[in-house]
């Protein structure tokens, strides 16, 4: 009888808790949406990256594209970064032009060091990648090189890995022709 | 590691020395599914709400020579909305009885997939035995969760569940 007695107050002080506690929508980041998390028992959407310094490993390198247009001057970044590199440089020569999401300061894909390539024709550039904004996320090896051509197209080639994001941002682009 | 150097040392005898080694260890596997209130203090608040379902998939090893004493390893499945994965490593407490059993209970839930929970829970149940090997179970605990990315920042979680189940002997 007191066995039963017991398990009937545990029954009842959980119904009567229920009763007496306000509702919540969450109580755990659990009960929202992947995208969002519990914050004072309602679902919030979660901080948005806005430096790239945090959601994952940067997503710097994978196989990628970027495209130096001979003669440009401006640099620029946007649209989704799978590979981190997306930018448009002087032509033939040295682009450093990435966007790996958060930030684009002259780094690259491939391994995070800058491309210098120069143009068979000899000449040379740089560019500008500016301060673009947006997040970034995903993991990558990489084993890239790069290859630029006098063309103007530069290739990567050989790296690996995945990674989504998203930039925005400006920059400019000096280049000699030899 | 810690459940199998329970297993090894305690119920397989050396770790006490008045305990035989076990010649046999009595086991047995349950199935059980639960829910129950979730509490949670925010701003000088409570704030409560029901508790997702789980599942619990146990094995429990006795020692014949401490038949009041069982410890069962336990996965944990928490579901609705969500598919966490825990394990829970319990120690029961057992009251003698044949047909009816009843018995106190703490445990160390631990969640680590896809979010992380750590805590520390007590509570008692009860087992009527339906076959020679067939028992029903109910167990009712209380749960508080100190540690983990699945809390509010600042909060901690407590857990009142009631859980009810299946426990086959071999």
């Amino acid at each position: 009888m007191q066995r039963t007695g017991f398990f009937v107050a545990m029954a009842v002080m959980a119904v009567g808790l229920q009763a007496a506690c306000r509702p919540a929508t969450c109580l755990r980041d659990s009960d929202c949406a992947s995208n969002q998390q519990c914050s004072a028992v309602e679902c919030v959407a979660r901080p948005v990256d806005t430096d790239g310094t945090s959601g994952g490993t940067m997503g710097d390198d994978t196989s990628g594209t970027a495209t130096a247009e001979p003669g440009g001057t401006t640099s620029e970044f946007g649209g989704t970064t799978t590979d981190g590199t997306n930018g448009d440089g002087p032509g033939p020569g040295r682009d450093t032009a990435t966007a790996s999401g958060g930030r684009a300061e002259d780094e690259t894909a491939g391994d995070g060091s800058e491309v210098s390539a120069t143009g068979n024709d000899g000449s040379t550039g740089a560019s500008d990648g500016g301060d673009t904004t947006g997040s970034d996320g995903g993991s990558s090896s990489d084993a890239s090189t790069d290859v630029q051509m006098d063309s103007g197209i530069e290739i990567e080639t050989g790296g690996s890995g995945t990674g989504t994001g998203t930039g925005t941002g400006t920059g400019t682009g000096t280049g000699t022709s030899g | 590691m810690i459940p199998g150097m329970f297993v090894a040392t305690v119920l397989c005898g050396g770790a006490i020395g008045a305990v035989a080694p076990a010649e046999k260890l009595q086991v047995s596997a349950s199935v059980m599914a639960g829910t129950g209130i979730s509490l949670a203090g925010v701003a000088r608040r409570t704030y409560a709400a029901r508790s997702p379902l789980f599942l619990l998939a146990e094995v429990g090893f006795v020692h014949p020579d401490l038949e009041w004493l069982e410890f069962a390893p336990t996965i944990a499945l928490e579901l609705e909305g969500r598919v966490g994965v825990g394990a829970i490593p319990k120690l029961r407490a057992r009251l003698p009885g044949k047909r009816v059993r009843v018995w106190a209970m703490v445990a160390l839930p631990v969640f680590f997939a896809p979010y992380s929970l750590l805590g520390i829970q007590g509570g008692a149940g009860l087992s009527v035995t339906l076959h020679q090997r067939v028992a029903l179970v109910a167990e009712f605990s209380g749960t508080g969760y100190v540690w983990g990315s699945d809390l509010m920042s600042g909060s901690a979680l407590a857990k009142l569940d009631q859980t009810f189940g299946v426990r086959v002997s071999f």
